[in-house]
């Protein structure tokens, strides 16, 4: 009997960390930066959805469609690879537009779990961002606000693509964003 | 159920009128009484006040919502008398899914980080107890008599039958892939399933706890809602932007209605007159009436909108916006926000989230 309690015991402790894992949950990245320029110039530096032109980590941006609704992009980016991207909403009146991404290039594969997994250039699944600049009577807000899960939508994520993961890449890509659009408009 | 609990804000002033009505009596009444020196009736006018008080407290008792605020780890509850959150209750594992209890005294919210759900007491505000059900609980929904709780799991395929007396595993039922939202007929005799990756709906013998049917639908069918007496489905489908509508008795496809971008769930209300339908990339609402079957308004509501229910007046509908963490409320008559409520981050409250 003894034994069995023992037996049993350890099995809930090798249970428990196996199924220590959890569905994802959608993660969200929302910055914001105050500029001292009109809005309607700082909109003019992003308005055209098929120039990434300020983004730093954006080598160069091929672009189908303009402003229009479904218009879709490929973003090449300097530390190589790329991220292709659809506009789902173009508001030029309220200066915002929405779009979200539709693949992205791997930059390398590793083993987890016995298998091979890719590790995107953005280590995100299912992400959506809006960006959009509002008037503080001379300057204005820029705010750039992503929803997104992590990269590894099974159970147990390899830390290249857990929540952490995620979040500080997205982070890191709006943060230098914003603050060279900040530079570039006022200037 | 519907129409007892249909003490909307206008029955709440009936009740009211009528108490001052019979409280001028009362008062008219021991002035004669007095004048004529007889025995008053006093004692049993206080009675039928008490009464009626009592009475209205119990119909009129103000529906409270229950929001899962996932990013928070925690569920916010709004006195929709007020429209004010009176309480915020830590839930750790990430919660989700929310469904109340007939009688209002229990809460069960889904967390599927902590492999199963929370159960609320809703008197004494707090969690009484947690249920390791499987890998990745999310839908959830409970039976009409309260015996029975459904949990869909995301990862498992499968949708567990939980005794709600004891919190037992009852059965386990497999379903199509990712089953997400849940739903049991008013008779309790089905249970209806969305499989979001199977891009389908099912429907579950509650006795034999078997897929009896299964029907094709539109691409990742997320949430969905019954109308009073069962007899249609309305399913958002994310990926293709529409609302899939399903007669519950052949399980056939009856219409198909276009939407906005990434539909999440749906919610009915006016006496099943109108669908509301959370549209996640539009951060809007669609309003689709069913008798045309089509939309007649879309209102914008906060960023992300996820889970949306119908208040038990039947006319205001609540909106949980994932992104700025809070609700809209709409009124569904004149299709117009009237409140905003701040909540917490990751607002969802996906699933029938209203309680008495």
């Amino acid at each position: 009997m003894k034994k069995f309690q023992l037996c049993s015991m350890l099995l809930a402790v090798l249970f428990t960390a196996v199924v220590q894992a959890h569905g994802p949950v959608r993660q969200k990245v929302d910055e914001e930066i105050t500029i001292n320029a009109p809005a309607a110039k700082v909109w003019s530096i992003i308005k055209n959805y098929d120039d990434m032109s300020w983004l730093p980590a954006v080598k160069s941006t091929e672009g189908k469609g303009g402003n229009g609704d479904g218009a879709t992009r490929t973003l090449t980016l300097q530390k190589g690879g790329t991220i292709s991207e659809e506009l789902k909403k173009y508001d030029d009146a309220g200066m915002m537009y929405q779009y979200k991404i539709t693949d992205m290039s791997s930059e390398k594969t590793i083993q987890h779990n016995g298998a091979d997994v890719k590790i995107p250039v953005l280590p995100v699944d299912n992400y959506a961002a809006t960006i959009k600049v509002e008037d503080k009577g001379g300057s204005s807000v820029v705010t750039w606000k992503a929803g997104f899960y992590r990269g590894y939508t099974n159970n147990n994520p390899p830390a290249e693509l857990n929540e952490e993961a995620a979040n500080t890449a997205v982070k890191a890509v709006f943060k230098e964003g914003l603050e060279n659009l900040k530079k570039l408009a006022e200037k | 159920m519907k129409t007892i609990a249909k003490c909307s804000w206008e029955t709440n002033r009936i009740v009211q009128k009528l108490m001052f009505t019979q409280f001028k009596k009362t008062v008219r009444a021991e002035f004669v009484e007095v004048r004529t020196q007889h025995k008053t009736n006093y004692p049993i006018s206080l009675l039928f006040l008490i009464s009626i008080l009592v009475i209205t407290k119990q119909l009129c008792a103000a529906p409270f919502a229950y929001i899962s605020n996932q990013l928070d780890d925690s569920v916010s509850i709004i006195d929709t008398q007020t429209n004010q959150v009176v309480d915020t209750i830590k839930v750790t594992g990430k919660p989700a899914g929310v469904a109340v209890s007939p009688d209002g005294n229990t809460v069960y919210v889904s967390t599927p980080e902590a492999h199963g759900f929370a159960v609320i007491n809703t008197r004494q505000r707090k969690v009484i107890n947690t249920v390791e059900v499987s890998d990745g609980s999310l839908g959830i929904t409970v039976s009409p008599d309260g015996q029975r709780i459904y949990v869909a799991d995301w990862f498992n395929n499968s949708v567990y039958v939980v005794a709600a007396n004891n919190l037992k595993i009852i059965n386990k039922i497999a379903v199509g892939q990712s089953p997400s939202g849940v739903m049991v007929s008013p008779n309790n005799r089905w249970l209806y399933v969305a499989n979001r990756l199977d891009n389908s709906v099912s429907k579950i013998d509650t006795n034999k706890m078997k897929v009896v049917k299964t029907v094709p639908v539109g691409e990742h069918p997320f949430g969905l809602a019954l109308d009073t007496r069962g007899d249609r489905i309305y399913v958002a489908n994310v990926k293709s932007d529409d609302v899939t509508v399903i007669d519950t008795r052949t399980m056939q496809v009856i219409n198909t209605v276009k939407v906005s971008m990434l539909p999440y769930a749906t919610a009915l209300a006016m006496n099943d007159s109108r669908l509301f339908v959370t549209n996640q990339d539009d951060s809007s609402v669609s309003a689709v009436d069913l008798e045309t079957m089509k939309e007649i308004a879309r209102i914008p509501v906060g960023d992300k909108p996820e889970g949306i229910a119908t208040h038990l007046d039947d006319r205001h509908i609540y909106v949980a916006n994932w992104f700025d963490g809070n609700v809209s409320v709409i009124d569904a008559r004149n299709l117009k926000v009237i409140n905003t409520i701040k909540t917490g981050e990751g607002s969802r409250g996906f699933g029938q989230f209203f309680g008495k």
